[in-house]
């Protein structure tokens, strides 16, 4: 039995919390997330026949207040990097996290999701923004939370890669 | 030959050069260094000072390559310390404070804690109505009632054993008690755990070496035990005892040996860690309260009550047995008292039946020095007259009515007195002794007695004597002749002796008379009688001046005087009022 840690990350009010929900059925409620900065979700996806239990640490937003602890992310064999397509400036703090992850624990697969996919009309990151991304070599995804567009495909994806 | 010589100089040179060359390449020191090395060397003060810098780094450097080791060291440094102890204590022990200090502090909290624990274990256990909380606890939370009871069976009660892998907090490995189930969340119970345990640990606790080691959950208390891969979590119920603690220790070790490689390796394979269920089981311990046999309480009570009351009664059986006894002893023993036979039933009164002498201490005196009261006992007791001396002396008493300074005694019919009084006490003994039931004979050894037992009895002897005369007679008969003569020997033994200086004998001498006929007449003739009786006894040598006549009415007819008929008495009178 296959069992892996895989941590949520982002500037507050990105929609991690959001796209975790959309993925599970919560058990544990708002409260520990306030209080002690994670909240911890579970879900068993089948992989080529295989089942994997996937524990999501929904990690509290990093902001100028709260920084991310980095005990929480430690041992995580997979991240999201969660930004806001509606917030350019998401993009920047999502990478910053990024780095401090990849120095943290080292390298291990991540997904970039830029969230709020529908609400296209009103995002502030363009295509070029994107396509900047991609020719950093990492992987980017488009998500809507609220749709669930996207967000299976992103787990099981980061999954395979976990996996390999 | 110069050839040699500049050869040999030449040598000497190179030598000297190889020698110091060589001097250089050993030591490492040219010619200076080497002499100021020599003179550091020769001069101590300078020597001993450089090997006082040196010394501290070189011990530090030997104990680091291991050329001496602690062990070496600790008995010199232990001698050293308490050399300085028995120096100055005060200087220790301020190093030694900032150093203890939180030490002591731990211990002193860790004991409260315990003490706190246990206390409220036993108040928690000698509670009786707690089932009745139970259920006010069921019906307030979601647990059933039958586990809230079930958790209350057991003094401690280990529900979960988590093994936690470090880094990730994924669970490795679960085992849980029978009676509870596996959690249904279980990885996310342990993902949460290790959260809270990083959480509190980068929080609050914040030293090195210092790890968060409990957690409490309401009445669950989940007990953390970190090894450097992995974290046993031992959720509990109750007062667990201290030696749980290295239980958990030891299991973390053992599942460090046993697992070293995949835990270091550790990459979300959890399958080889059900290899340690069983290592993990071992933690799963739980204590049963010692369930009290219930005792026959009500039962036992009245047991315990019949058998008090059957002892009391006994007691008051056997006590009221003992003052019967004494009772009946003490009348047994008193004079004037006699028992002829008596009852004590178990439930009633006492009887006592027999014959009592009226001057006897009376029964109710014995009641109470023997704790009875009256209403308890009843005396059937006939009058009669005892022998017995005490009796008979009471009684003497009572008839003697004898002065202070008299003494009876009483021995098988005869009455000993013996003490001072005067003669018209002595006078009443001799007249009254034979009233006396029980005294036959007298006794007398008073002071007075001894020398005038006769006096009195010559005064005894003349008032006993009585003269009758006829009408208008005033002579003697022989036989009153014959009497006469005693008479007047006895009133002479009598005024040859004075009882008491200051009194002297008074003979009276009686002349009787009665009411019937002329009174006046009668009187006249009857101080004839007395007159012409003194001077015949005048004439008989008695002087005159103790002789005092009187005329007496007889009062009635039952009187033991006679008409016409003389007789005396003796009385004492002091001189003065002659
Ligand atoms: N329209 C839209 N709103 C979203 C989406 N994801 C999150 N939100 C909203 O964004 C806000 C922040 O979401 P949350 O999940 O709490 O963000 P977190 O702070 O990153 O956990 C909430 O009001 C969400 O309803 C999305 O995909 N589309
Ligand atoms: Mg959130």
């Amino acid at each position: 039995m296959i069992k892996k840690k895989i941590c949520m990350l982002g500037s507050f009010a990105v929609g991690k919390t959001s796209l975790v929900q959309q993925f599970v059925n919560s058990i544990f409620s708002e409260k520990y997330h306030t209080t002690i900065g994670v909240k911890i979700d579970q879900k068993n996806v089948l992989i080529d026949g295989n089942e994997v239990t996937l524990m999501l640490w929904d990690i509290h937003g990093e902001d100028e207040f709260q920084k991310v602890k980095p005990a929480y992310i430690m041992g995580s064999a997979g991240y999201f990097i969660v930004m806001d397509g509606t917030r350019r400036n998401s993009i920047e703090t999502g990478l910053e996290l990024q780095k401090m992850v990849e120095k943290t624990i080292g390298r291990v697969p991540f997904i970039i999701l830029i969230n709020k996919a529908d609400l296209q009309d009103s995002w502030e990151i363009s295509n070029e923004d994107i396509q900047q991304l991609k020719s950093m070599g990492k992987e980017v995804m488009l998500t809507s939370a609220k749709t669930g567009d996207a967000v299976e495909d992103a787990f099981i994806k980061l999954t395979r890669l976990m996996l390999k | 030959m110069l050839k040699n010589n500049a050869k040999e100089q030449l040598l000497k040179t190179i030598q000297a050069n190889r020698l110091h060359e060589l001097r250089t390449l050993l030591t490492g020191l040219d010619k200076t260094e080497l002499q100021q090395l020599n003179t550091l060397i020769k001069d101590p003060e300078a020597f001993s000072e450089e090997i006082r810098k040196l010394l501290p780094l070189s011990i530090r450097k030997m104990v680091d390559a291991g050329d001496i080791t602690m062990e070496n060291l600790l008995p010199l440094i232990e001698e050293a310390m308490r050399e300085s102890i028995q120096r100055n204590p005060e200087t220790l022990a301020d190093i030694l404070f900032p150093v203890m200090m939180p030490a002591i502090r731990k211990a002193v909290a860790t004991d409260i804690k315990q003490m706190l624990d246990s206390l409220n274990n036993t108040l928690e256990r000698s509670f009786s109505f707690k089932r009745i909380g139970w259920r006010a606890q069921a019906l307030l939370s979601s647990r059933k009632y039958s586990e809230i009871v079930l958790s209350h069976a057991y003094i401690y009660q280990v529900k979960q054993v988590f093994l936690i892998h470090k880094s990730t907090g994924l669970l490795l490995a679960q085992v849980a008690d029978e009676q509870q189930g596996n959690v249904a969340n279980a990885d996310m119970v342990s993902s949460m755990l290790s959260a809270i345990k990083d959480f509190v640990q980068d929080s609050f606790v914040n030293k090195k070496g210092n790890v968060l080691e409990e957690i409490n959950v309401g009445r669950m208390r989940i007990m953390l035990e970190q090894g450097p891969y992995a974290i046993l979590a031992s959720v509990v119920e109750g007062n667990i005892p201290k030696v749980y603690h290295d239980l958990l220790k030891e299991t973390i070790e053992n599942i460090h040996v046993e697992f070293f490689q995949e835990l270091e390796n550790f990459s979300g394979d959890v399958s080889p860690f059900d290899k340690s269920i069983p290592l993990l089981k071992q933690c799963l311990q739980k204590e049963h309260k010692r369930e009290k046999k219930r005792k026959p309480v009500f039962a036992m009570f009245l047991l315990f009550v019949l058998a008090a009351f059957l002892a009391y009664g006994i007691y008051l059986g056997i006590n009221k047995h003992v003052r019967y006894r004494n009772l009946l002893n003490d009348l047994q023993n008193s004079p004037g008292i006699v028992i002829t036979h008596s009852d004590n039933a178990l439930f009633g009164k006492m009887a006592f039946y027999g014959i009592r002498d009226p001057m006897a201490q009376k029964p109710d005196y014995y009641l109470e020095q023997n704790n009875l009261k009256v209403k308890n006992v009843r005396f059937y007791f006939k009058p009669f007259l005892s022998l017995d001396p005490p009796i008979v002396l009471k009684r003497a008493r009572r008839i003697l009515k004898p002065p202070q300074t008299i003494k009876l005694n009483y021995n098988k019919g005869v009455l000993f007195v013996s003490g001072k009084a005067d003669t018209t006490w002595l006078k009443s003994l001799y007249k009254r002794y034979h009233r006396i039931f029980g005294v036959e004979k007298l006794n007398v050894s008073t002071l007075l007695e001894k020398k005038n037992k006769k006096v009195v009895r010559n005064i005894l002897a003349i008032e006993k004597h009585v003269f009758h005369f006829k009408y208008n007679v005033f002579a003697l008969d022989s036989a009153q002749v014959k009497e006469f003569k005693a008479l007047i020997k006895e009133v002479k033994n009598v005024l040859d002796f004075s009882f008491k200086q200051d009194s002297v004998p008074v003979i009276i001498v009686n002349s009787f008379t009665s009411y019937s006929g002329n009174l006046k007449g009668n009187k006249y003739v009857a101080q004839h009688r007395a007159e012409q009786f003194i001077n015949l006894m005048i004439r008989y040598g008695i002087p005159q001046e103790v002789l005092v006549p009187k005329v007496r009415f007889i009062e009635n007819y039952n009187s033991k005087f006679k008409n016409r008929s003389v007789s005396f008495q003796v009385k004492y009178i002091k001189p003065k009022n002659l």
